[in-house]
């Protein structure tokens, strides 16, 4: 299989090259350049682009060490003070560590080399409680599968030829949601000699446990996993097979349904640790068996598991089913308080658990009802059966909404970011998505913030956040393809799909809560949804605070922006984009998902920190909205954007209306060349009034109508009541494009009236013809000068510029065909 | 940098236990990280907003500052520390996850364990069991990554587990803030890959 490959060091040497080289190329230009560079090497082409891919993505490489390794020096487990230098026990520890991880490294050197081993370990999988999981291949059927294999402590426990022989009783389990048993013996030789495996089919998922920690489960997926679990328990039962070890690590994930895996090793492993079995698993309820401390989790232990010489029966397993779903919908264990195995154990038996329905008001109460009652101490008490459970939760009454009392709909639960997932995931279901608003506290820990952020946007409804939110942790959510091309980063922090108003609360200091960090904190994709912000301060955001592609309605209100930080080339405030880059009439992008009420509103942008080099934008709007029947209504009020050095509003092919009213716009004297400090472009039925724009830059005009493209001219546009200040640093020579509003290229029946141009500029109203493109019927009226210096004139009107109307005071520098010239 | 009167037999460890720099400054780096998550657990509470380059700095400077040790310079002083500053963090790792196993819940302590499993929530638990399976594997990665370029290993160590800047990580290493600029995306990219293997 191998391909003669030339030396590992020369390889990646060429793949190193290879990929300097087309990360030095402008992002367009890589794929054309890796096609040449690696013509006829298709291999070394993939492995390149795999490596580019991720060296444009932030990692967790890119926060630091400590950072990164907080939650592990916070969980308790720091080594007793010395231990690193001490031979014991830290040493001890390492040492075994080491020997395991020697055992089987990543190569398949280390496998099972006798010759005729039918499995050949590829690669340690996991490291669960009492056994390790290795994907290996299947010689003889050429397959996939898992191989389990035991750790050697528990080797030395129980006895290795009577485990294998303990678990051939589960070889006969065969249910679609119960992980079949294939194959199992006792390893001959290599590192793991004498170890007992057992061998399942490889699921491509995750377990339970993972799933839990990428975040809270919806309520429709949570009841399907748990009915799936039911389903395989009572069939187990019923085959007289009784789990004992039910926990989220054991519970499979694949395609969104549930396998339950490790059937009968618990009780293999018991059996097999002493004496044999005196009973005969014939029928739940018939199992009798000492405890052993090997076997178990404690977090999920029945009551009766932890009593020596207890039952134990069918009915642990429906205790443990118990508290998996009561820490799935509630998204927190039962016991979370006790802290030790002990105090596990001793809860279990003789604490009540808070009734799920109080925690999670919006889990139907005949689900809470059923999980409380598989909680009971005594077996007795609890459902007779799993299959009793399965018909529980499958009579329609049972997931029926009315159940959940009126008056729990509307609730404001206030909780802190670590501890929302309790509330939160839980309710997935559309039907209380409206009625449920929930308010998180920040935490300061990134990771905490942003899934607890997360968790409550995917649920969608009333979000309200306080206080101090870190999002410094890299962003895992994807980027549109299309965006991420060259502007915008790969993946953001939040992904917003769904309806929903997320508001910022002061907290007790007056402070607004805000988000600090974060690459792309808030990125809505919601098509056809309807999404607010409002009252949130984000600070140094990494390339934008807000990245809108798809959304039907949208509000961004009364936020403020601060410190942006540009990635690669650059930075914006708020950015609704459907293209990536600049729309083009051949690469418009998807305009169709923006529609709808687009509310830009009493906003501060605080651009400070761009450079010419990587320049900060304000409000940036691409390619939006369709015609006829998807149009959009932008507002952009209100709002006060400053120091930017790349446009403060920029926009570009909206379909519908365009009003820019009220709001202070000022640039910083830095700037990326070539912008202007309001541009608006590409068409749309555009009013721009009542707005101060205070321009730094020498060489751009303070607003710029123009349109380069014949397909989209710009038709139309009102510029009124605007003052317009135009303040290059003094002496600064004026470039060609300098005047306070300008008209430019593809650009018809635009009227400019009644705003006040001061400062200097090489002119203070100009007509240009721009890329082929003409001016034609455009008026200037009215306009006022006031204390202007113009380089060239008051009033230019480029060569070729047709039928310029100019009424108004001035001087006129004019080059066009049929300018009109009144008073 | 001219006078080298200072200049002492500490140099950087080779990963085996026989240097007496490592000897030295593992403890102490240990010690400080202890310090480091103490303070980290007190600014949870005030909900302070955490610089850790300036934290690392400050650890280091500590170390720096101890009798009986000595540093030709401070930037060769930062690459060693660095490296023990991966060192230390893996073994941590390495040890979480140690008393994780069965095997060691009969010796070690049954409390600490289960303070993993519920406690302070299963959440923590769950963020420190990745943790701790992502820092020994990027451990193992990263010996991987030796054979291939050991350069780009230095790198990460200053970078990613000294919270050195490029320019430090420069004036460290000996080489050009564009060379460490390029090796630190090639290393990362290189990683990541292997990670998600």
């Amino acid at each position: 299989m191998k391909p003669a490959l030339d030396d590992p060091v020369e390889r990646w040497q060429r793949v190193a090259t290879l990929l300097e080289a087309a990360l030095e190329r402008e992002p367009v230009e890589r794929a054309r350049y890796l096609d040449e560079a690696c013509a006829e090497q298709p291999a070394l082409k993939a492995e390149v682009e795999a490596l580019l891919v991720r060296a444009l993505t932030p990692t967790f490489l890119d926060s630091s060490a400590l950072v990164f390794a907080t939650p592990l020096l916070e969980s308790g487990g720091i080594p007793p003070e010395g231990a690193l230098r001490l031979p014991e026990p830290f040493q001890e520890v390492v040492r075994q560590v080491t020997r395991d991880a020697t055992a089987c490294p990543l190569s398949p050197d280390c496998a099972d080399k006798d010759g005729d081993s039918p499995y050949v370990l590829e690669r340690k999988l996991a490291r669960g409680g009492m056994a390790t999981v290795y994907v290996a291949r299947d010689v003889k059927h050429d397959r996939r599968v898992a191989v389990k294999v035991l750790d050697a402590e528990l080797t030395e426990r129980v006895g290795a030829e009577r485990f294998v022989q303990e678990i051939r009783l589960t070889a006969r389990l065969q249910h679609p949601h119960v992980l079949a048993l294939l194959d199992s013996g006792v390893l001959e030789s290599g590192a793991l000699a004498g170890r007992p495996y057992y061998v399942m089919p490889y699921v491509a998922g995750e377990s339970l446990r993972a799933r839990l920690a990428r975040g809270p489960v919806g309520l429709g997926e949570a009841v399907r996993v748990l009915r799936e679990v039911a389903d395989a328990l009572s069939y187990a039962h019923e085959q007289g097979v009784i789990h004992r070890d039910i926990k989220p690590e054991n519970i499979l994930l694949s395609r969104e349904h549930a396998v339950v895996a490790d059937f009968g090793i618990a009780k293999a492993l018991v059996a097999s640790q002493g004496e044999p079995p005196n009973d005969e698993p014939g029928r739940p309820g018939g199992t009798r068996r000492q405890l052993s401390s090997l076997v178990g989790t404690p977090a999920y232990m029945a009551p009766e598991q932890g009593v020596e010489g207890a039952v134990v029966d069918s009915r642990a397993d429906l205790y443990a089913w118990g508290v998996v779903a009561y820490e799935l919908l509630a998204c927190r264990h039962p016991f979370e308080q006790r802290t030790s195995a002990r105090e596990l154990i001793t809860a279990h038996a003789h604490e009540v658990p808070r009734p799920l329905h109080q925690i999670a008001p919006t889990v139907p109460v005949g689900i809470a009802a059923l999980v409380m009652q598989c909680l009971a101490k005594r077996p007795a008490e609890r459902p007779r059966s799993a299959a009793e459970i399965l018909a529980a939760l499958d009579a329609p009454a049972i997931r029926s909404t009315s159940s959940v009392p009126a008056s729990s709909r509307r609730r404001l639960g206030a909780v802190f970011a670590l501890g929302i997932l309790v509330l939160l995931g839980v309710f997935g279901g559309n039907a209380y998505r409206r009625q449920h608003s929930i308010m998180i506290i920040a935490s300061g820990d990134a990771v905490k913030d942003v899934q607890a952020i997360q968790a409550a946007v995917d649920r969608g409804g009333d979000i309200t956040l306080q206080g101090h939110f870190s999002f410094a942790t890299p962003p895992k959510k994807p980027v549109a393809a299309l965006l991420a091309s060259g502007w915008y980063p790969a993946a953001a922090e939040i992904l917003i799909s769904k309806t929903v108003i997320i508001s910022g609360m002061r907290d007790v200091r007056g402070e607004m809560a805000t988000i600090e960090s974060g690459t792309i904190p808030l990125y809505v994709d919601a098509p056809g949804e309807r999404v607010t912000i409002r009252g949130l301060r984000f600070v140094r955001p990494i390339q934008s605070a807000i990245l809108v592609r798809a959304v039907r309605g949208m509000e961004i209100s009364s936020s403020k922006i601060e410190g942006l930080v540009p990635f690669s080339i650059g930075a914006g405030g708020i950015s609704i984009n459907t293209r990536g880059e600049m729309p083009l009439p051949s690469s418009p992008g998807n305009p169709e998902r923006v529609s709808g009420r687009l509310l830009i509103a009493h906003n501060e942008i605080d651009g400070t920190g761009g450079t010419a080099r990587a320049p900060t934008a304000g409000v940036t709007v691409f390619s939006v909205g369709r015609s006829p029947d998807g149009e959009v209504d932008l507002d952009i009020i209100g709002n006060h954007i400053s120091n930017t050095s790349a446009p403060t509003i920029n926009i570009r092919r909206v379909h519908g209306k365009v009003r820019v009213l009220g709001n202070t716009l000022q640039t910083s004297p830095e700037t990326v060349g070539d912008v202007d400090a309001v541009r608006l472009v590409n068409g749309g039925s555009i009013l721009m009034a009542n707005n101060t724009v205070e321009c730094k830059w020498p060489n751009a005009a303070g607003i710029q109508v123009f349109s380069p493209f014949q397909e989209w001219p710009t038709e139309h546009a009102i510029v009124e009541d605007n003052d317009v200040l135009m303040s290059p640093s003094p002496g600064v020579t004026l470039g060609d494009f300098s005047a306070g509003i300008s008209i430019r290229g593809f650009a018809h029946g635009i009227v400019i009236r009644h705003n006040i141009i001061s400062g200097r500029a090489g002119a203070a109203l100009s007509m240009y013809a721009f890329r082929g493109g003409v001016p034609a019927d455009n008026a200037f009226i009215d306009n006022r000068l006031e204390g202007f210096e113009a380089m060239v004139a008051d009033i230019v009107v480029g060569s070729g510029v047709a039928r310029g109307h100019i009424i108004g005071p001035g001087s006129v520098s004019d080059h066009g065909t049929a300018t009109i010239r009144e008073r | 940098m001219g006078e080298q009167t200072e200049t002492t037999d500490v140099e950087a460890p080779r990963g085996s236990d026989d240097s007496i720099a490592w000897d030295r400054i593992v403890p102490l780096v240990y010690t400080e990280l202890r310090a480091i998550a103490h303070r980290q657990l007190q600014r949870e509470r005030e909900s302070h907003t955490l610089n850790t380059t300036a934290l690392v700095h400050e650890a280091f400077l500590r170390l720096a500052d101890q009798p009986g040790i000595r540093w030709q310079n401070e930037a060769h002083f930062f690459a060693i520390a660095a490296r023990v500053m991966r060192h230390v963090l893996v073994d941590y790792a390495r040890y979480h996850r140690a008393a994780k196993r069965p095997g060691a819940h009969q010796r070690m302590e049954l409390d600490a364990i289960a303070a993993r499993e519920s406690g302070t929530g299963a959440i923590a638990s769950l963020l420190a069991d990745e943790r701790a399976d992502l820092l020994v594997g990027l451990d193992e990665a990263l010996a991987r990554l030796a054979t291939l370029d050991e350069r780009l290993v230095r790198v990460v160590e200053c970078r990613f587990f000294g919270g050195l800047t490029e320019e430090e990580t420069a004036q460290a290493l000996g080489v050009t803030a564009r060379t460490v600029r390029r090796d630190w995306v090639k290393a990362k990219a290189w990683l990541q890959r292997v990670l998600e293997e």
